[in-house]
């Protein structure tokens, strides 16, 4: 970069400089033009006065001779004198001369330096042309034209004819031609540098501009009105100023937003780094100058191995992209975690020269997983633990309720046992009071017998494993109702049932319900004339609902919340006898089936025990 | 089968229990010839003539063994196993008589080979009638595979 800066040249020499080749050569060109006009014109102008001058000549030589060939016969030399000077006369003859066919001069004219014609005499033979060709000849500035008289029989007509005038007028002409140049050359230098000027001007504006373009201010240039290449030139270069301006700008909000974002560390060839942002010191502990010129293996956590890094180094030295998530270690020795992306940038030879390193920090995602890895990992444990503490607890239950069974029975048996024996055996000797005493300590036991036979079916209820099958609740209400028929023929009930109510659920749960809903509605309709007991149901959208409802005592809606908590009775033992555990137990089996079990009292006395079994 | 020849082994540790039992099989006079073994090594020990009872003619077995579940060292479960896999004790007749009424006590004894089992009753009258029932079923009516002693 610095290299092709170098080559900007402020004062370059005078002849490079295209302002001064375009005027140099410009009045030159205007100059030559001149000049070869001038070669032309004058060249034509001698061509012309040499034929005029011919012509004159070879008639004055043709008249000439036609006049001698008379004096010749004559022998008059005088004449012949007299013709040559009249002859002579014309202004541009320099000599005339007469000889005879020999080539011996007769007589000769010739004008002197003060321009006058004098006659000569000429002694020695001049040599006469031998072919037409020679008949005329230009030496010098003379034109030399030979006449033959009489077909030379007689003699000889020689003109001496100058061409001085003609000369004179090209010299004239070329005269014109040079100085016309010359102000033609002046005139033009004038022109161009004028007409130049601005142009030139405008390009060194540019050039200035151009140079300034690297500085990336987007400014734009002042617009000038100038020759159309020079316009177009700097539109284009506002353009390309605006274009590299909006694209470094672009440039500069990404690296802005991705500062603000990520991690972002640049490392030269050998690794050292070279560049970090404001975000790699805060997560790092490490200030800018601690960094830069280190290697990134400041940062080595330990926690992967030297494979690891090979592998990333093999990857990004070859120019491939390298994506990853890595631990370092910060200054102060704690430990976080980075999502890494490195970008190897190549230079033209498809090498590696410098490698970028965008990274998140994902320290709280890692060890969130790391937690959740750990959880999955033990959850199988947790859930052996759990299940172990929950067989313990239940095994404990079992062996509770195993032990209640036995040994709370084991001494109601005795008390009720040896009070029956006392009253048997020692009769005589006890008094009406001791015998209801003791028959009140029987009845106690017994009732205490069958609380505790209660209490272990609730539980039963409660521990034992479900079995769900399809079942017939109609079939299973007629079968409890039938056992209760069978057992107590003294009683009529008008039992009615609807059919069709198939349930899944667990038969022997479900049966157990039924003994205690359709017992119970039993139970409190035996002083009802006309006892009439209902299993039904209302079908809903999303649940049926089941009843069971009877026409019996009912009960008091004030106490109806009490109803499903155990050991809770609405009616005296003397009333009706029962433990207050009946309905506990539908509620547990009802709920234990995903349902709902509530009580309302009939219009006009009994109740109605409405329960559903899940959807 | 004469009456007097009767045997009962009656395998019960909690002494109200056998008393009351016994006092029952009195009412009934079925308890002339009643055995009681206090846990399951007594009871094993007596059928198999072992330990205390090593003097006794290997050919004296019970007709019947009124068998509790819940007793120490060697439980009701064991012992009727052990019954079973004996050859001399393979068919005698065994009743399981507790206070436990567990579904698992019940599917247990059965499997094990019990011949019957009964729930003892808190109330005194109904369970003297159930052990004179048993008395009178075991004893009298029912044809025992025992060769008679």
């Amino acid at each position: 970069m610095s290299l092709l800066k170098d080559k900007i040249i402020n004062k370059p020499p005078l002849i490079r400089r295209l302002y001064f080749q375009l005027v140099i050569f410009g009045a030159f060109a205007v100059a030559i033009a001149i000049l070869l006009f001038t070669w032309k014109v004058g060249s034509e102008q001698l061509d012309f006065a040499l034929q005029s001058n011919q012509t004159q000549a070879q008639t004055l030589v043709r008249n000439t001779a036609s006049v001698a060939g008379n004096y010749l016969v004559t022998k008059d030399f005088s004449a012949l004198e007299e013709l040559l000077i009249h002859a002579a006369a014309f202004p541009d003859v320099e000599s005339f001369t007469i000889t005879n066919s020999a080539g011996v001069v007769f007589a000769a004219v010739k004008r002197n330096n003060e321009g006058t014609i004098v006659p000569v005499f000429i002694e020695q033979k001049i040599k006469l042309p031998t072919s037409e060709d020679e008949y005329i000849s230009i030496l010098k500035n003379t034109m030399v034209l030979w006449k033959p008289i009489e077909e030379g029989s007689l003699g000889w007509v020689q003109l001496r004819f100058s061409l001085a005038k003609a000369e004179k007028v090209q010299v004239e002409i070329w005269k014109n031609g040079i100085a016309t140049a010359l102000v033609a050359f002046v005139v033009s230098v004038l022109t161009l540098v004028l007409l130049l000027k601005q142009p030139m001007r405008a390009i060194g504006n540019a050039t200035e501009f151009a140079r300034e373009l690297y500085k990336n201010t987007g400014k734009v240039m002042p617009f000038e009105k100038s020759a159309f290449e020079i316009e177009q030139l700097e539109h284009a270069l506002n353009y390309a100023s605006h274009q590299i301006y909006s694209s470094s700008k672009d440039l500069n909000d990404i690296k802005l937003a991705l500062d603000a974002h990520a991690i972002v560390g640049i490392t030269n060839q050998d690794g050292r780094l070279t560049y970090v942002n404001d975000k790699f010191c805060e997560l790092t502990g490490y200030t800018q100058t601690e960094l830069l010129g280190n290697k990134y293996s400041i940062l080595n956590s330990t926690r992967h191995d030297d494979d690891f890094f090979k592998v990333l180094w093999q990857t990004i030295s070859t120019g491939n992209i390298w994506h990853g998530e890595i631990r370092d270690k910060r200054k102060d020795g704690s430990y976080y975690w980075v999502d890494t992306t490195i970008v190897p940038f190549l230079n033209k030879q498809g090498e590696p020269y410098q490698y970028v390193g965008i990274q998140t920090d994902i320290t709280d995602r890692k060890e969130a997983t790391n937690q959740l890895q750990e959880y999955q990992e033990h959850l199988e444990e947790r859930v052996e633990e759990r299940t172990h503490k929950l067989q313990i607890a239940n095994s404990e239950l079992e062996s509770f309720c195993y032990s209640v069974s036995h040994d709370l029975r084991a001494p109601l048996r005795s008390i009720d046992g040896f009070s029956q024996a006392l009253l048997e055996d020692y009769k005589e000797q006890l008094d009406e009071q001791a015998c209801n005493y003791l028959n009140r300590v029987c009845a106690s036991s017994q009732r205490m017998g069958e609380l505790i036979d209660d209490l272990l079916k609730l539980s039963k209820v409660v521990r034992s494993d479900m079995s769900t099958s399809r079942v017939d609740l109609g079939q299973l209400a007629s079968r409890v109702t039938e056992q209760l028929t069978a057992a107590n023929p003294e009683r009529s009930v008008n039992f009615s049932c609807v059919s069709d109510c198939i349930v899944s659920g667990d038969d022997r749960l479900l049966l157990a319900m039924f003994e205690n809903l359709i017992g119970n509605a039993w139970k409190f309709t035996a002083r009802t004339d006309n006892a009439q007991i209902e299993f039904g149901v209302e079908r809903g959208k999303t649940r049926d609902v089941y009843f069971i409802r009877d026409n019996g005592a009912g009960f008091d809606e004030k106490y109806k919340h009490k109803m499903f908590e155990p050991f809770q009775r609405l009616h005296s033992n003397e009333e009706y006898e029962g433990t207050g555990i009946g309905l506990a137990t539908v509620q547990r089996i009802v709920r234990r089936h995903g349902g709902e079990v509530w009580a309302e009292s009939s219009k006009g006395g009994g109740a109605t025990i409405f329960f559903t079994l899940g959807e | 089968m004469s009456l007097a020849a009767a045997k009962i082994l009656l395998v019960e540790d909690n002494p109200d229990d056998e008393e009351l039992t016994l006092r029952a099989l009195r009412h009934h006079k079925i308890a002339d010839n009643v055995v009681v073994a206090h846990d399951g090594v007594e009871a094993l020990d007596f059928l198999f003539s072992r330990g205390d009872f090593a003097e006794q003619h290997s050919s004296s077995l019970p007709n019947v063994v009124l068998l509790d579940l819940n007793l120490p060292r060697v439980n009701g479960h064991e012992v009727l196993k052990a019954m079973r896999a004996d050859e001399r004790t393979r068919t005698l007749p065994v009743v399981v008589l507790t206070s436990s009424n567990e579904e698992i006590d019940i599917q247990t004894s059965y499997r094990s080979g019990a011949n019957s089992y009964i729930r003892k009753p808190v109330d005194y009258r109904q369970f003297v009638d159930a052990v004179e029932k048993i008395g009178n079923y075991w004893l009298k009516f029912n044809q025992g595979p025992c060769n008679d002693s």
